[in-house]
Formats: C-alpha cells, sequence, structure tokens
C-alpha cells in the first residue's frame, strides 16, 4: 500500500509540474478579475482531491476487511477470543490500527499535494486544505467503520475484500446512475457522494452526474454539514452493526 | 454484562446517533433541493413569472415594475461543457459560434467584476448586444452573479432583489405550481394592477396555446369572448365568472398579423 501511495503520489507530482501550464490556460479563459493565485492553487488541489477520494478506499479494504474475517480464516480467533479481554475492546483496538494505518497512508498523498501546490503557486488556500483533511479524516473513519462492518459477516477474508469493492464502486454508482437519470441529480445519502465534498470544498465542480454543476467558488457550508452528517450516519450505523456481529463471532 | 443489554445499548446508542443526524442531513438535504429550483432566485414580488424552452436551452424570467431578470441552470443548458460555460465567463468576448444559431452574441461584449453585494459578486456586461427568438437587444448593460451553478442576468434592481430574494427566502418558489416546465413557454403574469386582468397564465407547447386569463370586469371579458370566437384557430375551453380559459393555434396568430400587415400596406 506505501509503495502504491509513493507512485500515485510521484505520477500526480509529475503531472501537476508537467501540465501546470493546462490550469492556467482553462482560467485565463475566465473573467481575470477572478482569476487569483489562490483560486489556481484551489484548481490544483481539486484535482489532487479527485484521485484522494478513493486513496482512503483502497487503503481501508487493505487494512480494515481481513481484520476480522482474517482471524476465522486463519484460526487465530481461537487464541484472541479465549484472552480475558472484552470483545469490543479487542475490536476497537483493531479500528484504532487501521484508522491509523490508513490516516498515515493518506498523509502522505496530502502532505505532497500541499508541498507541490505551494512548490507551484507560491501559495495554498490554507483554510480550504485543513477542511479538506478533517473531511478526509472523517471520510477515512466512516469508509473504514464500513468495512469493519462488511469484514464480521464473512468468515473469508476474500469475500470481505470484494464486497466492500462491489457495493462501494458498483452498488453506490450502479444508485447513482439510476438516481441521477430519473432525477437529474446525486443522492447525497451515498457514502461515495458524501466523499466529492473533500475536493468540492476547493471547486464546487460535480462532474458525476448527467447534468453537471460547475461553480468556481467552494461548496456552500450546508453542503460540507450535509456530507458530514452522511459519514457520521455510516460511521456510527457500521461501527454498531460491526460490534453487535463481532461480539457473536464464533471461532471456527 | 448480559449479552443481550450490551446488544441493546449498543443499539441504543447507535440510534441516539444516527436519528438525529439523519433528520438533520433531510433537513439540509431539503434545503439544498429549495437552492437547486430556479425558482428560488427570482423574488417573491415579482409580477410576471415564465418559462422558455428552446432549441434545448431553457431559462426562467422574472420581472417587475422596477427589475428584471433571466435565470439560468448551467446544469440544464444543453450540451454542456467547459467552453459554454467558459464563454459566457469570457474575459475578451463571447463568440457566437458557442451558443445555438438563433441567440447571436456579439464579439465586442465583455465582462468584469462591478461590485460585492453581501458576499456575491455581482458582474456587468458592457455592450451586450444579441438576438433571441426574433428579440433583438443591442448595447445593453445587463448584470450578473453565480450562486449554487445558477447564472442570474438581469437588470442591476433585479439582481440586487435576486439576492435579497436568497437570503431572505423571500422568493418565488411558491409560484412553480403556475409555470408548466414541460411547455416551450410558460408564462404567468399577475398582480399587474390595471383596470382589466387580474391575472393570466399560459403555456405554449408547439403550436399550441392553452391559456387562461382572470378579468376583474365583465365588459372586458365579453370583449375578449367576442374577439376569440371569432379568431380561425381559436376555441374557449371554459367561462366562469370572470376567468376564461381558451385554447389557440398560435399560426393563426401569425396569420391574422401577416393580414393586418397587408391591410396596413394597402
Amino acid at each position: 500500500m506505501l509503495a502504491l501511495i509513493i507512485i500515485i503520489s510521484g505520477i500526480m507530482s509529475y503531472f501537476s509540474f508537467r501540465y501546470q501550464s493546462k490550469i492556467n490556460t482553462f482560467l485565463d479563459r475566465f473573467d481575470s478579475t477572478t482569476i487569483t493565485t489562490s483560486l489556481k492553487s484551489r484548481a490544483l488541489d481539486y484535482i489532487w482531491s479527485f484521485v484522494l477520494v478513493d486513496i482512503p478506499v483502497y487503503a481501508a479494504v487493505f487494512f480494515g476487511s481481513p481484520s476480522i474475517s482474517s482471524e476465522i480464516e486463519d484460526r487465530t480467533a481461537f487464541h484472541i477470543f479465549s484472552l480475558p479481554v472484552g470483545r469490543m475492546t479487542i475490536l476497537s483496538a483493531k479500528y484504532a490500527a487501521a484508522y491509523a494505518a490508513t490516516v498515515l497512508i493518506s498523509l502522505i498523498y496530502i502532505i505532497l499535494e500541499a508541498i507541490i501546490t505551494i512548490r507551484i503557486y507560491g501559495t495554498i488556500d490554507m483554510s480550504s486544505y485543513l477542511l479538506s483533511l478533517m473531511l478526509t479524516l472523517i471520510f477515512i473513519a466512516s469508509v473504514l467503520a464500513f468495512t469493519f462492518f462488511i469484514s464480521s459477516i464473512f468468515n473469508r477474508n476474500i469475500y470481505a475484500y470484494i464486497t466492500v469493492l462491489i457495493i462501494y464502486f458498483l452498488v453506490f454508482n450502479a444508485v447513482d446512475v439510476i438516481t441521477s437519470l430519473l432525477y437529474s441529480t446525486t443522492s447525497p445519502f451515498l457514502l461515495n457522494n458524501a466523499a466529492n465534498i473533500i475536493m468540492e470544498v476547493f471547486v464546487n465542480i460535480n462532474l458525476f452526474t448527467f447534468s453537471p454543476t460547475i461553480s468556481l467558488s467552494p461548496a456552500s457550508a450546508s453542503k460540507i454539514f450535509l456530507a458530514v452528517a452522511v459519514m457520521i450516519i455510516y460511521l456510527v450505523a457500521s461501527l454498531a452493526a460491526a460490534t453487535v456481529l463481532f461480539e457473536n463471532k464464533e471461532a471456527k | 454484562m448480559n449479552v443481550f443489554l450490551k446488544r441493546l445499548l449498543i443499539i441504543a446508542i447507535a440510534l441516539a446517533v444516527i436519528a438525529p443526524a439523519i433528520y438533520y442531513a433531510i433537513t439540509l438535504n431539503n434545503a439544498n433541493q429549495r437552492q437547486s429550483d430556479p425558482l428560488y432566485y427570482a423574488p417573491s414580488d415579482t409580477n410576471v413569472l415564465g418559462y422558455v424552452n428552446y432549441n434545448g436551452t431553457h431559462f426562467y424570467v422574472y420581472a417587475n415594475n422596477r427589475s428584471y431578470g433571466l435565470i439560468f441552470d448551467t446544469s440544464s443548458l444543453s450540451n454542456v461543457n467547459f467552453s459554454r460555460i467558459s464563454s459566457l465567463m469570457h474575459g475578451n468576448g463571447m463568440n457566437g459560434s458557442t451558443f445555438n444559431s438563433s441567440s447571436n452574441f456579439t464579439s465586442k461584449t465583455n465582462i468584469s467584476l462591478y461590485a460585492d453585494y453581501k458576499d456575491y459578486n455581482i458582474y456587468v456586461i458592457r455592450n451586450l448586444s444579441f438576438a433571441f427568438i426574433g428579440l433583438s437587444i443591442t448595447n445593453q448593460t445587463l448584470y450578473l452573479y453565480e450562486s449554487n451553478g445558477f447564472i442570474v442576468l438581469g437588470n442591476l434592481n433585479g439582481i440586487y432583489e435576486s439576492i435579497n430574494a436568497t437570503l431572505s427566502s423571500r422568493n418565488a418558489i411558491g409560484y412553480s405550481g403556475y409555470l408548466n416546465s414541460s411547455a416551450n413557454v410558460s408564462m404567468a403574469v399577475f398582480n399587474v394592477g390595471n383596470k382589466i386582468v387580474k391575472s393570466v397564465y399560459f403555456n405554449l407547447t408547439g403550436n399550441n396555446l392553452t391559456g387562461s386569463i382572470r378579468f376583474l370586469n365583465y365588459t372586458y371579458e365579453s370583449y375578449f369572448l367576442s374577439a376569440i370566437s371569432n379568431m380561425k384557430g381559436a376555441t374557449i375551453i371554459s367561462v366562469h365568472d370572470f376567468n376564461v380559459k381558451f385554447k389557440l393555434d398560435i399560426r393563426s396568430l401569425i396569420s391574422a398579423y401577416d393580414l393586418m400587415g397587408v391591410l396596413n400596406a394597402q
């Protein structure tokens, strides 16, 4: 995972230096009085965040999916479940460890994003950057809780891996396509759409719909609060379900 | 602790957090949905409200005796792409070829920042000349601002009133029932304050115009009934008190207009 994130960060850094003039060319077509260096740096951060929204998902699947199911599959549950430690303590420790690892992996990318932006434009919109970072941390917590919930259902790792990826990238997107077709809007209650707020705090462009909305202003406060509320719902519901299922888990 | 009680406690705590979060999320989503309604950007004290869908480009119109505006939804502009949007916001000029052939923008149009009003950037467009649906406007100065993917274009009062409407929630969403967005043109005129009509609503789809006029007295109602009953292609649907509903083939209006032109020429 570390190697993967270094490769992705390297590619993004190369593209940022190689094609940063394209951002200037695109923005120069707008009214010159509104095109500030801050806006250009936000546009670059938007592109970096475009990739960032998927990094916690892969990291969470990598660190979170095997957390419970592997104990059954590898038969290590016989040792762990017999310890005089509550199941909830085990689950919280596993969750904290997976969260720390996912945050660490994501931070490598996020810090490099700031370094590259400052290197190119000499400035960074710190308030938007910190807001995006905070939202990323909340998103990591919710997507990781979701992988823990799926992991607590299965006794085999591979099922947990595949199910999380299918639900996140296939089911959620299928629901999204249907709602976009029927109602010309993306459903804000899907976790993948809530995650888009990580990039929309820089520039409010939603391209994941059949009728894209375009605004060079950052997303409104109500949109941010809505995304956070959705992430918290996934976080709490998934953690509660994972805890109940883990309490009943038997070593086989 | 009893396993059952433990489970119950976990579920209770989860529900205590999830229930208010869901309520809060739904409330916020409803508020965002309202902001996604084009009429959210039209003031409530408007006298004319309209919807135009012409060659795939659709927008809303609002007007009263001191202000007017057009509301464009960037997500509903036909074949939306960056070049179309950027051409609208272009610093050096608009290019007619980026819009459809029915709307010709001059190349000398330029947009610049005019003012910052209640945290909204208002832009001014000087020397705007364009033709749309036979309506020709030349060398006009118009103002615009953008909010939540919507662009409101109008006179300065119209822009101020639109911004105030969004901030005070005194918007025209309540009038959405008067407009039919499946028609090509849908128009509602109400509270006009003259002595003839109280309100006029009409929808135009293709060549078929269906309308409803509420008169203020029987005299003007009878004049109208007399005129429309003698008009070719027009049908009176119903008459209730001062309210007249009718149907009209607008080709007959065009032929009547041509006839008047010929008579006038002679």
